[in-house]
């Protein structure tokens, strides 16, 4: 059969995949932290019938060769840390780092997630969890008398407690951060895992060794573009359809060379 | 039995072809840094002493019948994509015509797919995790500034660190696919055709699209599929000719 259906068909699931990922962008544009993504594509092999630079005689060489490809393939679907934009909300415990860190959340099995939406809350004990009621980590607990909370930009959480002038410390927000971010697994709900190929977790202070800063009352909007995005996805659906023309046309090349014999 | 159908059947089979390598081409559509192949169809031409003033003569030499399977090659259109923002602190795109320098399991191989991450250890490598060579080994980025100029020059929180090594060859019949987007030389060539890209600039925060053009891929498409209809339609003719000789002639 001819091999031009299953090469155009590749074209089409890659199309399919790439509007996938676009989709999930798009579903996004208002999810507090969300990174987007990107599907990246590679050709695949190659059947060289003759290769350039052969010898055609004994002092010269086909300048070129033949070469017919089979296709494309998925390669990755990379995140792109960039920032989003802020968002001023005004609420005491929304925060946004400002450059290259992570939360660090609890989950309920033990294992620490990482996340750049910071829209946290109090929970029933006064501790410091995220919207799905996850703690932070290392745990910051606020007392029941606590008035006002003030969030430094080094992520220094003081409280004004009831009855008294002078703030009170009750600890610091540690940032952790990679040398890999792209690398991270994506596991919903807004947090990330450490894999091998984001590499090791490194923790630190906010504002210092190029981790970012932390600013009270504002949120990190997700940095999907929706221009972008549209205008991916135009790319992407003009791809699809013309992967189908290929095979439409494969498909008739067939037709003609079945209806040779009448 | 009439040559014609067999070298109408011929032609049929490199228009197949024809439309398989353009069948790869639009599946690399989105390809970044994909080039474009393109099936080249020589007239194959025996005849001696051609030149134009004896083409309308009557005692032109007699054209030898074309072989079966006439020549017909691929040739890659090593012309340059678009560029496209990304933002992207390792996306790089060339402009020029340089390649970028890969090392994979099985050789020293080139790209001009500038979509390149890292790592565990930092390393900077491309998608399919081979490392992007600089001017002696792999390339290590410990930092979180990473700023690429012009020439391929890495600066980490603003110490350089390493050079991209860019390359680019006085012929691209030097060069051949391999998967994953990537170039091989051609059994035969080594590093001693690499020349010195100087021409080429990297530029940050793009990637380079596939060089497809998608109006042309369409129109060849097309034009593929009426040639080996018209083709069809000579075996037709050839094979009713023939019917008829057996058939009215021969039935006397």
């Amino acid at each position: 059969m001819i091999r031009s259906l299953w090469t155009a068909a590749t074209g089409m699931q890659a199309q399919t995949l790439n509007i996938d990922v676009i989709s999930n962008n798009l579903a996004n544009v208002n999810t507090t932290g969300f990174k987007r993504s990107r599907a990246d594509f590679q050709d695949l092999l190659y059947e060289t019938f003759r290769p350039p630079g052969m010898a055609s005689s004994v002092n010269t060489t086909v300048p070129t060769g033949i070469q017919v490809g089979h296709g494309t393939r998925p390669v990755a679907t990379q995140k792109i840390f960039l920032q989003g934009d802020f968002q001023h909300t005004q609420n005491d415990l929304d925060m946004a780092i400002e450059g290259d860190g992570f939360f660090q959340i609890l989950q309920p099995n033990g294992e620490i997630a990482y996340t750049r939406a910071g829209s946290f809350k109090i929970d029933f004990e006064g501790r410091l969890v995220n919207s799905d009621g996850f703690p932070m980590e290392p745990e910051i607990i606020l007392p029941q008398d606590s008035t006002a909370v003030s969030i430094s930009t080094d992520g220094i959480i003081s409280v004004l407690l009831a009855g008294e002038a002078a703030p009170t410390e009750l600890g610091t927000i540690e940032l952790a951060r990679f040398i890999n971010p792209a690398g991270l697994e994506s596991i919903g709900r807004n947090l990330f895992l450490s894999t091998g190929a984001s590499g090791d977790v490194e923790t630190g202070i906010a504002g210092e060794d190029s981790f970012g800063t932390i600013a009270q009352g504002y949120l990190e909007m997700s940095n999907v573009s929706v221009v972008d995005e549209m205008v991916n996805m135009i790319a992407a659906q003009r791809a699809y359809e013309i992967n189908s023309k290929a095979i439409q046309a494969s498909d008739d090349m067939l037709q003609i060379a079945s209806s040779l014999r009448r | 039995m009439s040559g014609s159908m067999y070298l109408a059947a011929s032609g049929a089979i490199l228009q197949q072809m024809k439309l398989e390598i353009l069948a790869n081409n639009v599946a690399n559509i989105n390809t970044s840094g994909y080039k474009e192949d393109q099936p080249i169809f020589r007239l194959y031409d025996n005849r001696e002493n051609k030149n134009l003033n004896n083409i309308n003569q009557i005692d032109t030499p007699r054209q030898k019948i074309s072989p079966y399977t006439p020549p017909f090659s691929t040739r890659t259109d090593f012309s340059s994509g678009s560029i496209k923002p990304t933002g992207n602190a390792l996306d790089l795109a060339l402009s020029g015509d340089g390649f970028f320098t890969i090392q994979t399991t099985k050789g020293v191989c080139y790209t001009r797919q500038g979509n390149f991450r890292l790592s565990e250890d930092g390393v900077l490598i491309t998608q399919n995790g081979d490392s992007v060579m600089g001017q002696k080994a792999e390339i290590i980025i410990d930092g979180r500034k990473i700023t690429v100029g012009t020439d391929g020059t890495i600066e980490v929180d603003g110490d350089v660190v390493d050079q991209i090594k860019l390359v680019r060859f006085d012929d691209f019949s030097q060069l051949k696919k391999v998967n994953s987007t990537m170039f091989e030389p051609v059994d035969g060539f080594g590093a001693e055709i690499e020349r010195n890209a100087d021409n080429t600039t990297v530029n940050q925060g793009f990637i380079e699209l596939s060089n497809v053009n998608a109006i042309r891929a369409m129109t060849d498409m097309i034009e593929a599929l009426r040639v080996s209809e018209a083709y069809q339609k000579v075996i037709r003719f050839t094979d009713d000719a023939t019917s008829k000789v057996i058939n009215s002639i021969g039935s006397n």
